[in-house]
């Protein structure tokens, strides 16, 4: 039995969530926004049940008459915020127990949730062989089901750096959510070119613990899964502690690059709960608010 | 450093199967993991950060190596050289043979040069080191034996002459392995400018040497041709070097002629003189200045054809006297009545017939003599097995040939049976007061020996021994050698000159023993008084050419280094013990890096 990727009483959380808003209007760009041009602008979207701290003269008192449960409308505003979600489906992803691609498979669902909560449209990148699979802009709630069947069928498999393949096409101005391992040497590349493509870069780092720090010793043949390639080390305490010199250095210089750019950056191991990740690391990431 | 059994370098081999294990062994634990990204970097930076961190991988098998090899270094039983001689024994041995008389050192000669060496040698001695100094040239000699004086190993060093003769190195050997055999604490040490291997532990070979640029005068020889002699000398170039030059032919001390010479390196080339009349002596010389001189001259003493006078007592034996009759330089006179007043003759054949007194002043050759004063007759035998011993007599001569009768001798006093029959002498073969006797038991008509082809050598072979024939060819003898001296029956007094002219009394006492002292080239002169006057005759002493003239010598590398350090005393220490204690050394530290788990 596969496990459930998401259940409704986490997404009921969600509701409260948004992208923080502070990367977003830095960007000129929003999807539910107060806006002074609203009343123009806007056209009927859909509903949402009244959550703490929503508008209240957005309150829908017709349905109120009607179910004594409060809605409040939601309206579409023309200029959608579009959020690119890239998830990285590379072998190298299927590892860890609990697996890292399960991690990340829930943080691309809740993060697509909360944006199509929030009347942005999302479109989730995947890699297929050698190309770049999207779902296309799914907007509104009701697109939800598309998104979780999608990505409760995405393999993770790919043998090829997925991060090549996003210079690939082109994006309109938006926010990019990257969900990866970060094993590349072409990371820079991509964040370079997303940036010249207008985005707003939020990069979600999925590691399992046995990559923060390994703990076997001996002699060990280390094999690649995407290359099948191995490597010898005999791994004495010296070695694992030049180990972990070597990862902080990977992380600081993630960081450095995202700093560089203008991204948001977050580490999550695959050993936290989805609740804690969203809940607590992105928000302390200043990555939803 | 130096391995007394290198031989044990072989066991490196095993090195293999220890790597080999090591390889096999090493089993890593197959992890899959999603990508060696970090671990290739982490690997990296080890590798660029720490050069040895590599090596500190494979410590354990490093150790393991290194005490393998420590141990095999310990087999090998390796030694140093070192000044010091701990106080034990030393032994110098001092080629004074012909070759060092070389003069392409700084020195007088390589012999002078070795004896400087030696002389430093003694004085940087330890005081309690025993010296045994022995010196080589036809034969071995102590000179000092263990001896710790200084003062007297100088002396006694100083006294070594060199010589002319050529080095005998296996009797040296055999003699300085028996007199290290039970010493513990040795070293023996060989001055020499010879290439000798070392076959002895704790031997070192200093080569004396220089450049060695030498000719040779390597043979002289002559033969007969109708009324003088036609001469044959052969030069050779020893060195690396382009020579030319005069060879002067001296006969009896005057120059006969004179002619040029050249010769590339290594080459030799054979030069006639012809028209050479007789002479008593012969000299070549080659007129050059190079390392060794002595090889320079060459000596030769022409034999004489001297007429042999015998006189054959027969009644009547065709056999016998033309088997005689073959033979050139003999004179033959017959007669068929033992007279007893005869003499003159160098040999006396009597045949059947004998004089009641036997002449004194020749040899004798008795064929089925009567009992005299000489031999006795036992029996008389009709048929038994012959055998024969092995003798200059039956030299090529096939014992198939029958006997009808023969007498049967008593073995005298004076001489050994040659041939018997049923294992008594029917043959004798001696000498009584320089007389060569020959009794043959037997009428040379009573057997079919005169139809076989045999019987002709038989008679010369028995005209040779009596009558020196061979003589001629021991008149040329190299330095070093010994000649027998045949005086004639008649000598009273036989005395020799050498080359120094220094007179010396050879005989009485008769019979005479080989002459042994023969260690510098030149013409010996024997001389023999006889009642009625006095003879002289010649013999040449020349050097061992083809043994002591290449003074030239690749030295190998290593030796080329060791006599740099000519001045210095030095022994093999053996660095067994300090190869254990590295041994277990590395063994200890694998157990402590296994038990650490670096």
């Amino acid at each position: 039995m596969k496990e459930k990727l998401i259940n409704s009483d986490f997404l009921k959380k969600l509701d409260r969530l948004k992208l923080n808003s502070n990367i977003i209007l830095n960007k000129g760009y929003s999807g539910l926004r107060k806006s002074k041009s609203k009343g123009n602008s806007v056209e009927f979207s859909d509903f949402r049940e009244y959550t703490h701290g929503d508008d209240y003269r957005k309150i829908d008192w017709n349905v109120y008459a009607r179910f004594e449960r409060l809605f409040i409308k939601l309206f579409m505003e023309e200029r959608e915020a579009l959020i690119n979600i890239f998830l990285d489906c590379s072998k190298s992803m299927d590892f860890g127990n609990p697996k890292k691609s399960l991690t990340a498979q829930k943080i691309a669902l809740a993060l697509g949730y909360l944006s199509l909560s929030n009347m942005d449209k999302i479109n989730l990148f995947t890699q297929k062989d050698d190309f770049l699979k999207d779902t296309d802009y799914l907007h509104g709630k009701n697109s939800f089901s598309t998104l979780v069947n999608y990505v409760d069928n995405i393999n993770f498999d790919n043998k090829r750096d997925f991060f090549s393949l996003i210079k690939s096409r082109t994006y309109k101005k938006g926010v990019s959510i990257i969900i990866s391992d970060l094993f590349t040497n072409t990371l820079k590349d991509s964040i370079k070119y997303l940036s010249y493509m207008k985005q707003t870069i939020i990069i979600i780092q999925v590691l399992s613990l046995e990559e923060i720090k390994p703990n076997d010793t001996g002699d060990i043949r280390f094999i690649d899964s995407e290359t099948h390639e191995a490597k010898d080390v005999s791994v004495t305490p010296q070695v694992l502690s030049s180990y972990n010199d070597t990862f902080s250095e990977f992380i600081n210089e993630i960081k450095e690059l995202c700093h560089k750019y203008g991204c948001s950056y977050t580490l999550v191991s695959n050993k936290e709960h989805i609740d804690e990740i969203i809940l607590d690391n992105l928000i302390k990431a200043r990555i939803l608010r | 450093m130096n391995f007394y059994s290198p031989i044990f370098f072989l066991f490196l081999l095993g090195l293999i199967p220890i790597i080999l294990m090591y390889l096999l062994k090493k089993q890593h634990k197959d992890i899959e993991i999603s990508s060696n990204f970090l671990w290739k970097k982490t690997l990296r930076d080890i590798e660029a950060n720490k050069p040895w961190q590599k090596l500190r991988k494979n410590l354990l098998l490093l150790l393991q190596i290194l005490a393998f090899i420590f141990i095999v270094f310990t087999l090998t039983q390796p030694y140093i050289i070192s000044d010091i001689l701990s106080g034990g024994s030393l032994i110098i041995v001092l080629d004074s043979s012909a070759s060092m008389q070389s003069t392409d050192v700084d020195y007088e000669n390589r012999f002078h040069k070795a004896k400087a060496d030696i002389r430093q040698a003694i004085n940087s001695l330890k005081p309690q080191t025993e010296v045994t100094l022995i010196s080589m040239d036809k034969s071995p000699k102590i000179i000092v034996s263990n001896s710790s004086d200084k003062s007297l190993l100088k002396r006694k060093l100083d006294s070594i002459k060199v010589s002319d003769n050529s080095e005998n190195l296996k009797d040296t050997v055999s003699l300085v392995k028996a007199i290290t055999k039970d010493i513990e604490n040795y070293q023996v040490i060989f001055y020499t400018d010879k290439n000798i291997e070392n076959s002895i532990s704790n031997m070192i070979v200093k080569n004396i040497n220089g450049k060695g640029d030498n000719l040779a005068i390597e043979n002289l020889s002559y033969t007969y041709s109708d009324d003088n002699i036609t001469v044959l000398t052969r030069i050779k170039n020893y060195s690396q070097n382009h020579y030319s030059s005069d060879i002067v032919l001296y006969s009896d001390g005057e120059i006969h002629d004179v002619k040029e010479i050249d010769l590339s390196p290594d080459e030799s080339k054979n030069i006639y003189w012809y028209d050479v009349p007789y002479a008593d002596i012969l000299k070549a010389e080659i007129d050059l200045e190079d390392s060794l001189t002595l090889d320079n001259y060459r000596y030769a003493v022409v034999n004489k054809q001297k007429e042999n006078k015998v006189l054959l007592v027969s009644k009547g034996n065709v056999f016998l006297q033309k088997a005689i009759d073959i033979q050139q330089n003999i004179e033959l006179y017959r007669a068929n009545e033992a007279d007893e007043d005869i003499s003159g003759f160098d040999l006396y054949v009597y045949d059947g017939l004998l004089p009641k007194e036997l002449p004194k002043d020749g040899n004798l050759l008795m064929f089925n003599p009567p009992t005299n004063s000489l031999v006795k007759i036992n029996s008389l035998s009709r048929s038994g097995e012959l055998k024969v011993r092995e003798d200059e007599l039956f030299a090529n001569i096939s014992l198939d040939f029958t006997i009808r009768e023969t007498k049967v001798f008593d073995t005298p006093s004076w001489g050994v049976s040659v041939l018997l029959s049923n294992d008594k002498p029917i043959i004798l073969k001696g000498e009584v007061k320089n007389q060569k006797i020959v009794a043959v038991g037997f009428d040379i008509n009573d057997t079919d020996l005169p139809l076989k082809i045999d019987f002709p050598i038989f008679i010369q072979n028995v005209l040779s021994y009596t009558l020196n024939l061979n003589n001629h060819k021991s008149n040329s003898v190299l330095a070093g050698e010994s000649i027998k001296i045949d005086p004639l029956p008649k000598s009273q007094e036989v005395y020799i000159t050498n080359p120094q002219e220094i007179k010396s009394l050879l005989a009485p006492p008769f019979p005479l023993a080989p002459y042994t002292d023969i260690n510098s080239i030149g013409i010996y002169t024997i001389e023999e008084k006889y009642e009625d006057g006095s003879n002289k005759n010649y013999f040449a002493v020349n050097l061992n050419t083809s043994k002591e003239s290449n003074t030239f010598y690749d030295i190998p590398e290593d030796n080329e280094e060791l006599s740099k350090e000519q001045n210095r005393v030095t022994s093999g220490r053996n660095m067994k013990n300090i190869f254990i204690w590295l041994a277990l050394a590395a063994l200890a530290i694998e157990w402590v890096v296994y038990n650490r788990g670096y």
